[in-house]
């Protein structure tokens, strides 16, 4: 007696469950096409909220306050630069740079309270992301960098004058003291960082003499280049600098934080939406399909393949129109892609969306409709396992 | 003396209260032709499905090859289906997607997990029927007679000792039905017993043994005892 498989062969159960679905070619179709439009859905929908991400995290975290902040406990930071120092030589930091911030007012005549920044970045690495102009040069005493919605306001661009007052808190009453003639270097942009609102941006070294404290810093900004391991280099520096306050964007952040939990959101629950607009009408489908076959099922048994076997062919066959699916949806959604790099759904002066083309923007997509294409075809394999063959051969052809 | 291929003793079969099938005895031996006649809706089918592994007799005993199926799990049945039994039924016995090549060769390549093999077997067989010329025919295209003749091909593939054939002629004019009984008598030539349910006498007449069915009895015919 030959030794019996206890399923099919693979070869068998492929060819059965590709040749029953080449013989229902409509079906087929509609269910690769409802396959297909899940993912070409999909994959601009990813792209367009992992670019959102992106553009949050580039904005709030890369070129914003970085991953992490340290904050003083009380007052300034003692021994500003040393810290700055041993900061910079801590494994995963990549840049850090020193902050001190001072109440200010700037114009042309009548004065806008503003803050003012003064920064220093010796790995070049600065909060914001400069969209006119140059950057301040170390020791800068006369330049200045506006932020682009405050320059619109007062109409100043690069070149142009303009008056500043910074309370430095002397506790001199005399009305020069603090007032600046600058030259703006250049403008900046950013939107989730204290940068993005009405800000100003000096050099550090220059405020700080102006404050009589050469190491004067309010906040050390620490960039890894990795958000996600924020927290755990939050973690270190906090052991590392007992003195200082370590917070993760993500503490420190709640708008970012809240901006990427809802985008997170969002793309979940258009994932699920994907699932059940794909797996709903495709389960409906597939059993229909498997209710025309019940005859060839109870044949198939007649002669040996069982509904073990069944199942599987069944299952195949949904594994095929998922895989049919996303290879015709992946061009589409590519080709959505592009047309949303080239017409950003969300742009503001500060803030253009820029879907992500990279390979996560497909697997994704591809992934949970193949999940929901098998999902959707359990049941009616299920189903097609449990033909009674007898009570199927007994209603004649 | 042949082997007995299969015995059965006292099948039943209710479907709520109505007994399709009473108290059924008979045995098949290898290389015999039996018909079963009787008329429509005597039970002939529910018997025949009975034998054939796909319904489970309500009461009664089954051996087939002395193993007693019943005991064993639906993967074995549906093993020893392939294995050891061929089916033919009425019509609209293949799968039409398939060519008839391909519908020979299902069962071997179930059983032996090859498809070459199985592709070469069958088109052993259908040379053996005559059908050669229509191998890569798709079982939908092929007339009636044809397509009857490729089911009993299929049914000898994996060489069965038992085929049972439910009505196999029940579709064909006279001339098509000879050629399909001609190659019904090539099953038992190939050594495997066989079942005819039909309730055309000419059928039955093929027969080596014809028993009779009616209200879901067999009577045995005069002088054979009921198999114990």
């Amino acid at each position: 007696m030959a030794k019996s498989r206890r399923i099919a062969a693979p070869g068998l159960l492929v060819f059965l469950a590709w040749r029953d679905l080449r013989a229902s070619p409509l079906t087929a179709l509609v269910l690769v096409l409802a396959a297909a439009i899940g993912v070409g859905f999909q994959v601009p929908n990813t792209a367009n909220l992992l670019g959102y991400e992106r553009e949050m995290l580039e904005q709030g975290v890369k070129c914003g306050f970085g991953e992490v902040r340290l904050h003083p406990r009380k007052g300034r930071i003692a021994g500003a630069k040393a810290t700055l120092a041993r900061v910079r030589a801590t494994p995963g930091v990549r840049a850090a740079s020193a902050v001190l911030i001072l109440p200010a007012a700037i114009g042309q005549g009548d004065l806008q309270s503003v803050a003012a920044l003064g920064v220093e970045a010796p790995d070049g690495r600065w909060p914001f992301r400069l969209v006119e102009g140059q950057p301040l040069a170390r020791g800068d005493r006369e330049g200045i960098l506006v932020g682009r919605a405050l320059a619109t306001r007062h109409g100043v661009k690069p070149g142009d004058q303009l008056t500043l007052r910074v309370v430095l808190g002397r506790g001199e009453l005399d009305e020069d003291v603090g007032r600046y003639r600058l030259t703006v270097r250049g403008l900046f942009s950013g939107t989730f960082s204290v940068c993005a609102a009405d800000s100003v941006v000096l050099d550090r070294s220059f405020l700080a003499s102006e404050l009589r404290d050469p190491e004067a810093t309010d906040l050390v900004l620490v960039y890894s280049d990795d958000p996600g391991g924020a927290e755990g280099l939050a973690a270190r520096l906090a052991a590392a600098f007992p003195g200082l306050e370590a917070r993760s964007w993500a503490e420190d952040s709640a708008l970012l934080r809240s901006a990427i939990h809802g985008s997170a959101a969002v793309a979940a629950s258009s994932t699920a939406m994907v699932v059940i607009a794909v797996g709903l009408p495709m389960a409906a489908l597939l059993y229909i399909h498997s209710l025309h076959r019940r005859r060839r099922v109870a044949l198939l048994a007649a002669i040996g393949i069982g509904g073990l076997d069944a199942f599987l062919v069944f299952l195949l066959q949904a594994l095929f129109i998922g895989l049919f699916g996303v290879a015709l949806g992946c061009p589409i959604g590519y080709a959505l892609v592009r047309y949303f790099v080239a017409h950003p759904i969300f742009e503001v002066e500060q803030f253009t969306l820029r879907p992500v083309l990279a390979a996560r923007t497909f697997v994704w997509p591809a992934l949970t409709v193949l999940a929901a294409t098998l999902l959707s075809g359990l049941y009616p394999a299920w189903r097609a396992a449990r033909i009674d063959p007898a009570d199927i051969l007994r209603r004649g052809p | 003396m042949s082997a007995v291929v299969l015995r059965a003793e006292g099948l039943t079969r209710r479907f709520g209260e109505v007994a399709a099938v009473s108290g059924a005895s008979l045995a098949l031996v290898a290389g015999q032709w039996v018909s079963l006649v009787g008329p429509s809706g005597c039970g002939k089918t529910t018997l025949l499905q009975m034998l054939g592994l796909l319904d489970r007799p309500t009461h009664g005993s089954l051996w087939l090859s002395g193993l007693d199926p019943w005991q064993g799990s639906v993967l074995e049945r549906t093993r020893l289906r392939c294995e050891r039994l061929g089916f033919v039924f009425q019509g609209n016995n293949l799968l039409p997607h398939l060519t008839a090549l391909e519908n020979v060769a299902l069962p071997a390549w179930r059983l032996h997990g090859t498809r070459a093999t199985a592709l070469e077997a069958a088109g052993r067989l259908l040379e053996r029927f005559e059908l050669a010329a229509r191998a890569s025919t798709p079982a939908g295209a092929l007339s009636a007679g044809e397509a009857q003749r490729v089911a009993i091909a299929r049914a000898l593939i994996n060489g069965p000792s038992l085929v049972l054939a439910d009505e196999p002629t029940g579709s064909l004019n006279q001339a098509l039905g000879e050629t399909v009984l001609d190659a019904l008598g090539e099953v038992c030539a190939a050594g495997a017993a066989l079942l005819v349910v039909t309730h055309d006498s000419r059928v039955a007449s093929r027969g080596h043994r014809i028993l009779e069915m009616a209200d879901g009895r067999i009577s045995h015919p005069a002088g054979e005892p009921a198999p114990r």
